[in-house]
């Protein structure tokens, strides 16, 4: 009964995935304006650190709130990098990467034996310390609250900005679906077994053989190398990098985006990072306000759609196959 | 001598000023049905999560295959061959059964680093530990979803993929109906005769004492008398302090 469902199932995913794919892939030629064209490389960008989020807290359950800390991160090694030593923006995103992913050891290994809610006030003590460090920073190597500017940005070639733009989405895009798949190859490995089985009770994997802090380290690191990697691509794509990046409507906004599309589900984070993201466009007139829309709307999501936007959409799908499956078993009863 | 799998000496445990399990000693002998025993807050569940690394002995040595294990942690006892079940149906929700059996085959006797896929070894002691629960119709459904029956099978299921020496089942019939029962302990004897060791905490008498080797019975943290199920039965020390109440279990 439920295999050939399954089947269908798949195979619509595949049909959807490719939709949204050359949607992705059209929608520069369509909308063909600057404005667009930076939101959607900004969805590419916070779709990245989204789907980095979402592995340690919807996947292993650790409630890392360095996140953004972790995004600055990146963007401040590389450039510092640029400015200081002329290291190439891409060279600066892999010394990004690797600092933040050293860290997220920092992090990491002082909330081993945290549960819950204590990881969280770690962490996000992690990012409040960070945040004035850069701010207090009174003989100005990290450019004070101001931050730094004024590095190379990303230049992919092209004439005139939308031209530009448009390379730099392509870009932007390729590294979303590069990490995407990573993503997905990790949840699906014996890593994301491990990772699950952790989160969902640490003394049943642990009795299986799962070693805890082993895998609670690893994942610190997997999303640390991501999260890192996007703020580096993100500050050369700004060409500045701030202690504003790190200010709490932005970690709210980036929250709302993962719980409204969907935590600890693949495709939640990143239509979470589309719909918020497009809103946070649409409300621009209610400035700071917008912090409280989308925390109202995060409340609203959880306790009426706890999955996110994405469960719906899934639940719509499945019956879209059983309708498939049924149709098909009308026209061809012996099918098996 | 030699054929004692697994030794505890003077183990204690305590908590606060309980003393949850008071300097106890035993031996489990290989290939043998320990059966444990004993009224309410006796200790046993704590002997076990001593046994597994869960908890750590206050005092008292623990030697499996003549190597000390106490206080070793959790994981690693399981790579040497140790595998429990829980008192109260313990598994990983959100995934399937076979996903659940899938963490024991794939870890179970894994210290170093994870691949990225599971490979068939790991497979076939999914399938096998499946069929052998008799869970291999349901290798697709949520581990949370289960009624508590197939449960408390899916514990044995991942204990049993990750191949253990010995297997330790904490009131595996506890809360089940008498078919479900009569399943249960024809499931564990089929398991002995694999050869495997098997500790087994039971309130139920007639599935701990019909399936026993011996049988240890513990009171306030002590073991109260230990000795073949018919000793145990016509022990007067233990018809006074737990079978006289437990009657009508037996
Ligand atoms: N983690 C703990 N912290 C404090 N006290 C504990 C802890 N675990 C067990 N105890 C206490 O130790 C005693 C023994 O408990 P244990 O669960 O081992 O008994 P048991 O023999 O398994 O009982 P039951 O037959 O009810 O399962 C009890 O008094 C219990 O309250
Ligand atoms: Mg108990």
């Amino acid at each position: 009964m439920s295999a050939p469902t399954s089947r269908t199932s798949a195979m619509l995913d595949r049909v959807l995935i490719g939709l949204a794919l050359a949607i992705a892939v059209l929608a520069p030629l369509v909308l063909h304006s600057a404005y667009w064209l930076r939101v959607l490389i900004l969805i590419c960008i916070f779709a990245i650190v989204n789907q980095a989020w979402n592995l340690i807290i919807g996947y292993a359950g650790i409630w890392s709130f360095a996140q953004l800390a972790l995004f600055v991160m990146g963007g401040y090694t590389t450039a510092l990098m640029s400015l200081n030593l002329g290291w190439s923006p891409w060279l600066g995103c892999i010394a990004g990467a690797v600092v933040a992913t050293l860290a997220s050891m920092v992090i990491g290994i002082p909330s081993l034996r945290l549960k819950g809610a204590y990881v969280f006030l770690l962490t996000l003590a992690f990012h409040e310390i960070f945040r004035n460090l850069f701010i207090l920073d009174t003989d100005q190597r990290f450019g004070g609250q101001y931050g730094l500017q004024r590095f190379e940005k990303w230049n992919f070639g092209g004439e005139g900005s939308v031209e530009k733009l448009t390379r730099t989405y392509y870009v932007a895009l390729a590294l979303l679906i590069v990490a995407s798949l990573v993503i997905w190859r990790i949840i699906h490995s014996p890593m994301g077994l491990a990772f699950r089985s952790l989160r969902d009770s640490e003394a049943y994997a642990l009795s299986r053989g799962v070693p805890e802090y082993r895998f609670k380290l690893l994942v610190y690191a997997i999303s640390a190398f991501i999260t890192g990697f996007a703020g580096a691509f993100y500050a050369h794509y700004l060409g500045s990098i701030s202690p504003t990046n790190l200010d709490f409507n932005i970690l709210m906004t980036q929250m709302a985006m993962i719980v409204i599309g969907g935590w600890g589900t693949f495709f939640g984070p990143i239509l979470g990072t589309i719909v918020v993201k497009l809103a946070d466009e649409q409300l621009r007139d209610f400035e700071q306000l917008r912090t409280l829309i989308f925390g109202a709307a995060m409340v609203a999501t959880v306790i009426f759609l706890p999955k996110g936007l994405v469960a719906p959409l899934a639940a719509l799908k499945n019956r879209l196959a059983a309708a498939i499956d049924a149709r098909r078993g009308d026209a061809d009863p012996p099918a098996a | 001598m030699s054929d004692d799998l697994l030794e505890c000496r003077s183990l204690t445990r305590r908590f606060g000023a309980l003393a949850a399990v008071n300097d106890l000693s035993l031996s489990v002998r290989r290939g043998e049905i320990f059966g444990i025993s004993g009224p309410n807050g006796a200790g046993k569940t704590t002997l076990f999560n001593l046994l597994s690394g869960h908890v750590r002995p206050t005092s008292g040595s623990i030697r499996f295959e003549g190597r000390e294990i106490a206080g070793m942690a959790s994981h690693r006892i399981c790579h040497l061959g140790i595998a429990r079940t829980f008192q109260l149906p313990l598994v990983f929700g959100s995934g399937t059964v076979a996903e659940n059996a899938m963490v024991g085959a794939y870890f179970g006797k894994r210290p170093g680093v994870a691949g990225l896929t599971f490979g068939a070894d790991a497979e076939a002691r999914v399938d096998d530990a499946l069929r052998m629960t008799g869970l291999s119709a349901r290798r697709d459904v949520e581990a949370a979803q289960l009624p508590v029956f197939d449960k408390k099978r899916l514990m044995v299921a991942s204990a049993l993929a990750t191949q253990p020496t010995i297997l330790m089942l904490d009131e595996p019939v506890g809360g089940l109906n008498h078919r479900e029962v009569d399943e249960f302990v024809a499931l564990i004897r089929t398991l002995r005769e694999t050869g495997l060791t098997i500790m087994l905490i039971e309130h139920v008498m007639r599935a701990l004492m019909p399936l026993s080797d011996r049988v240890m019975i513990m009171h306030h943290g002590e073991k109260l008398a230990e000795g073949a199920p018919d000793e145990i039965r016509a022990n007067p020390e233990v018809i006074r302090v737990y079978l006289g109440r437990e009657a009508g279990a037996a």
